[in-house]
């Protein structure tokens, strides 16, 4: 690794595997970064103290086995919890792309009560019935918690990659809206899934092959912490839209962007760290 | 006590019919005459045994047979493509014969060698072929690329035999020191319709071979994290009960380390380090088992005990830390990975680097108690590797990888003993195997075989049309050869993981437009990429194996440069999947045929080829019935390009009203072997392929197969790939959507552009070059090659003119504003017209729900 100012540890973990885009996007936000495995937290030839930035990346943790990022997740709840929850009161950044946030929520880092109270948020088997790789258009509609998503006006648009990004919350089919409700109360909904042109999705509509894929509850696709917004979770992947050359419509009459959609998160993450570590 | 004629220990004793029943009980798959060679070859070695100590018992006769039996057969010998044939062809006007010494050699090499491109690094030679790709921060960049078939696994496991196709040639990559990028993905299935009876009883329904057979590769792909960038799925009920599975990949090598040590670096000493998975029962005895054709399964936990099962997070695991930690570092000299005939093939090939090897088999791994000495040589679990190392960076690399969480442990030595020997331990060093590696390789008596090639005249249809072609051109729109793969492919595998893939398959504004190839980009600040497309047809190929292999390799080409492919740093790669090549004169006419057109197209186009891979035995014998099935001659053909600035390529949607719409190339009444004639009616449902006994087909083949001038089309694309790779932003692009014209004809390519575009298209078919006198619905659903649909702005257009004026091209039409598409025919009355809606509704809807 560079010595440079601001650190970030990629996470890794038989499986995990999105490794480049990972390293391109948060090397072209300024971070210096590098590859920290699960078992090097473990065993302890790495500690997270040594980073302000820690990017869960996506792909098939443990091969998805027993439940999408459940044993990555339980590995942090059971084995790591004091090291996580350190890092988290230091104020540092955590960013949990699709199989990272899954392994978010199986760790309790996100649930409407706060850090590591008891998880009442998942992620589930999408609604359309399989994986599916679809350029999904999201919109902010966080108030300004989320120290990720400030800025971020209009409407993106990111890959969805996973067959496991239905977010649901505790009790939501059983009628009990509570978490949902304490969601958007403590303002930790960040981006939910609207159509092409910015407008919200029509509850009567069936979305599952265009777009919202994954049946979310209220068509949540990210949300963060309770207490700080430092912590962010959500299935597309923003690191993978950091190059407008890969922007599925670069090709279109209005030529490609000047930027890539998802890469505003990533400079609000290193404007956090000039700002306040 | 009689003599037990199937005990191994009996094996040097037995004689005449003996010998054969051996092999056949044994599962062995040792051509007529083979076994007997290999007990000579063991009884001349009992005096060298003796004098060295060496126990000669029943285990040590299985050992050394298996081995053998292995590294003969079909599998990894390739004997019928590298053997003797004499070709017969009664095709023409003059019956012709000629004799090919080594067949694949004598054409396709030879054709690789004499066009002698400086940039071809590695052709026909370890696990993959490599191109120079781009210099960039000081560091030479190479291009790897393979594609591999696994048939015969998938018809009978369709989930685990495409699961371990893709495994398998993710491997490949990896074996040549390249960091895996992407891949790709084509299975050839019976059609959702297949009528029940042509399915063997042992067979799975077409329903289940599609969905099994993408999620086999949906499963290890996306866990692997390499994205499927490019996919396709073809149809017929000759598949019925041998569906085929290809898949691709492609990755970044470099060149330097590359030269230092797969050119150079494996010496005498050097250490093989087995890593990843553990060693089971799984996989005993593919390789020798696909070599010997399809026979409805005497036994069948016999048979699927040959199916592997992948686990791709153990794959995705060493591959990827290989490549991210150890390539870079140079640590490893060489690397072969356990396919097909397991550690047998991985070490014996692998010592003929050196001339020796030996093997200590305690130390391997297994998954599970008791597994004999025999079973852990030829064990094909997946999953693991081979990395030959320096002794002096054993260690480290086994540290590397397990701080991961994977295994890696020494398994052998190489030395320049000219044995292949197989100890119990360093320890005891009790020999279990040593047999002469020239014997191995060399000792295989070369396969000699006779081939005959005939055409048949096949039946015409009669077609009725009305004079509206509307509805005509939505039924080939949603035939089953040209309907949208999106929701059984596209979707479904992860085609954009690792963030390169800068041009997806489908683009547009509602992300439904078909691209004919994937552009991809390996190193993210550097602009150069790869242009990765395919072709197959096998309806031409029925017809005419050598015409058919000619318009799958101008298609080839074409789709890649179409998208912005450069012809002048192209390979095209050659995969064969054929029927009863060994036991069928004319089959094995068929393969000469098409490789003969290969090597031609190859001269033609000035394009080598690099790699290849060849499947022989795709026939079924049904065992209530004893009625033999063939496939259709089957050749699938990648063209993999560099594109030098991936900013600079084109897709396929209709982008601007007002811009204009041009055809490249001549269209001629060439129906043979369209989807058009494919889909009609009549041919008598479920009736035998008129004059063929193997063949099945609902529709028509006809006689046109569509044919072009290599040498004329390959400088056409020459200078077409350098008018669409001009600019980058759209008010600099000359051409500003661009399309094949491929299966289904121009009516399909244009109704794809403009429902991608979601604009409309007006076309006049009496504008269109080529014959004079056609039938609208000719010049609408004709196949000939060479056609590219463009989309040119009106201030560019005179440019375009200018550049590509010495070819046929014409300005066909416009893409309006208004999303309808219009067709005028040859009364200048609209022969199509409706809504591109219900075009794409069309072009959607048949596998939408599988």
């Amino acid at each position: 690794m560079v010595m440079g100012r601001y650190k970030c540890a990629i996470l890794s973990a038989p499986g995990a595997n999105c490794y480049r885009e990972s390293r391109e996007a948060v090397r072209k936000a300024g971070f210096d970064h590098k590859d920290v495995h699960i078992y090097d937290l473990l065993e302890g030839r790495e500690n997270l103290e040594a980073y302000d930035f820690l990017f869960m990346q996506g792909g098939f943790s443990f091969g998805d086995y027993v439940r999408a990022g459940g044993i990555e997740g339980a590995l942090i709840r059971e084995k790591m919890a004091d090291d996580f929850r350190k890092f988290y009161e230091n104020g540092k950044l955590t960013l949990a792309v699709c199989n990272g946030f899954q392994a978010a929520v199986q760790a309790g880092l996100l649930t409407s009560e706060g850090l590591f109270e008891e998880r009442d948020v998942t992620l589930y088997y999408n609604d359309c019935g399989n994986f599916r790789d679809y350029p999904v258009h999201l919109q902010n509609v966080n108030s300004g918690k989320s120290i990720f998503a400030r800025g971020m006006d209009d409407t993106i648009r990111l890959p969805m990659r996973n067959g496991q990004g239905k977010l649901i919350t505790r009790g939501f089919y059983e009628g009990d809206k509570d978490v949902v409700n304490h969601l958007f109360g403590n303002d930790q909904v960040v981006f939910v899934y609207v159509d092409p042109e910015g407008n919200q999705l029509n509850p009567d509509v069936d979305y599952r092959r265009s777009c919202d894929p994954t049946g979310s509850v209220s068509h949540i696709a990210g949300i963060c912490d309770k207490e700080k917004g430092t912590i962010l979770g959500m299935m597309p992947h923003p690191e993978c839209a950091i190059d407008p050359f890969t922007d599925e419509l670069w090709t279109s009459e209005d030529g490609p962007k000047e930027e890539g959609d998802g890469f505003k998160i990533f400079t609000n993450a290193m404007d956090y760290c000039k700002g306040n570590l | 006590m009689t003599m037990d004629k199937l005990d191994f220990g009996n094996f040097l004793n037995l004689t005449g019919e003996d010998l054969e029943e051996f092999n056949g009980a044994h599962g062995l798959s040792f051509l007529p005459g083979e076994t007997a060679i290999a007990q000579d070859y063991l009884r001349g070695q009992l005096p060298r045994y003796k004098g060295e100590g060496i126990t000669v018992d029943a285990d040590l006769i299985q050992l050394s047979l298996e081995v053998n039996a292995q590294s003969w057969c079909e599998h990894s010998a390739h004997g019928t493509i590298n053997g003797r044939v004499v070709l017969r062809d009664y095709s023409g006007r003059e019956p012709r014969e000629v004799t090919y010494e080594r067949l694949l050699d004598d054409t396709i090499m030879q054709a690789t060698r004499e066009l002698d491109k400086p940039w071809v690094v590695m052709a026909f030679k370890d696990d993959a072929g490599i191109i120079e790709f781009v210099k960039h921060n000081g560091r030479r960049y190479g291009f790897a690329g393979k594609c591999e078939t696994h048939n015969y696994p998938s018809g009978v496991s369709p989930f685990g035999g495409s699961n371990t196709c893709t495994g398998g040639v993710y491997r490949d990559i990896w074996s040549v020191l390249a960091d895996l990028r992407i891949g790709t993905f084509i299975p050839i299935l019976p059609d959702p319709d297949t009528p029940s009876e042509l399915v063997g009883d042992d067979r799975k329904s077409p329903m289940v071979y599609m969905t099994e057979i993408n999620r086999g590769n949906q499963d290890y792909g996306n866990n692997s994290g390499v994205p499927t960038g490019f996919a396709l799925m073809q149809f017929s009920r000759n598949n019925a009960n041998n569906p085929l599975v290809f898949g691709g990949a492609f990755g970044l090598v470099d060149l330097d380390y590359y030269d230092s040590t797969i050119r150079e670096g494996v010496k005498p000493g050097d250490v093989m380090i087995l890593v990843g998975g553990r060693t089971g029962r799984d996989g005993i005895h593919g390789a020798t088992l696909s070599s010997v054709g399809r026979k409805a399964a005497e036994k069948m936990e016999d048979v699927v005990a040959g199916v592997q099962i992948g686990n791709p997070i153990e794959e995705q695991s060493w591959g990827y830390h290989a490549a991210d930690e150890l390539f870079p570092r140079r640590l490893v000299e060489y690397s072969q990975d356990f396919g097909g005939g397991g550690l047998s093939s991985v070490a014996f090939e692998t010592a003929r680097r050196t001339g020796g090897v030996d093997i200590y088999i305690d130390n391997v791994r297994t998954k599970e108690e008791g597994m004999t000495n025999t079973e852990k040589v030829i064990s094909e679990s997946q999953e693991r590797q081979c990395f030959v190392v320096d002794p002096s960076n054993a260690g480290e690399v086994c540290r590397v990888f397990s701080d991961h969480g994977i295994e890696a442990y020494p398994i052998g030595v190489l030395n320049d003993s000219g044995r292949a020997r197989v100890y119990d331990n360093q320890r005891s060093k009790k020999v279990l195997m040593d047999v002469d590696l020239d014997f191995l390789h060399g000792g295989k008596p070369k396969v000699e075989r006779t081939a005959t090639f005939h055409v048949k005249e096949l039946p015409e249809p009669e077609i009725v049309v009305e004079s509206d072609l509307t509805s005509e051109l939505k039924k080939v729109l949603s035939g089953y050869n040209v309907c949208s793969n999106e929701e059984t492919q596209v979707r479904i595998f992860d085609h954009q993981v690792q963030g390169g893939t800068v041009l997806p398959q489908l683009t547009g504004p509602r992300y439904d437009g078909p691209n004919d190839a994937v552009v991809y980009r390996p190193i993210p600040d550097c602009d150069a990429g790869w242009v990765i497309s395919v072709e197959t047809d096998a309806r031409k190929t029925l017809k005419h194996a050598g015409l058919g292999v000619r318009a799958i390799i101008d298609g080839a080409i074409r789709k890649n440069v179409a998208h912005g492919g450069n012809p002048e740093r192209m390979t095209i790669f050659d995969n064969w999947s054929m029927a009863n090549c060994k036991g069928d004169d004319e089959e094995l006419g068929r393969l000469a045929v098409g490789l003969e057109n290969f090597r031609d197209c190859m001269y033609e186009y000035d394009i080598p080829c690099d790699v290849g891979k060849d499947s022989m035995n795709n026939h079924y014998e049904d065992r209530n019935t004893g009625k033999l099935s063939y496939i259709a001659p089957t050749l699938v053909t990648h063209s993999r390009s560099v594109i030098e600035d991936v900013r600079t390529a084109v897709s396929s949607f209709a982008k601007k009203p007002g811009n204009l719409v041009y055809i490249l190339g001549d269209t001629k009444p060439e129906l043979g072997g369209s989807v058009f004639y494919w889909d009609q009616d009549g041919s008598g449902e479920d009736e035998p392929l008129a004059g063929w006994d193997y063949y099945n087909i609902s529709g028509y083949v006809g006689n046109d197969i569509p044919t072009i001038d290599g040498n004329v089309a390959g400088k056409m694309y020459r200078d077409l790939s350098k008018v669409i790779t001009t600019g980058i932003l759209p008010k600099e692009k000359i051409v500003r959507a661009a399309k094949a014209v491929s299966h289904g004809g121009m009516g399909v390519a244009a109704a794809q552009m403009a429902f991608g575009g979601r604009k409309g298209m007006s076309l006049y078919l009496t504008e269109v070059p080529g014959e004079e006198g056609m039938e609208n619905w000719q010049t609408l659903f004709s196949e000939s090659l060479g056609r590219v649909l463009l989309e040119v702005p009106p201030e560019k257009a005179s440019e375009f003119e200018d550049r590509m004026g010495e070819y046929p091209a014409a300005r066909i039409g416009i893409v309006t504003d208004r999303p309808y598409l219009k067709i005028y025919g040859s009364d200048s009355k609209p022969v199509v017209y409706g809504n591109v809606e219900e075009f794409g509704e069309a072009w959607k809807a048949p596998l939408r729900g599988w």
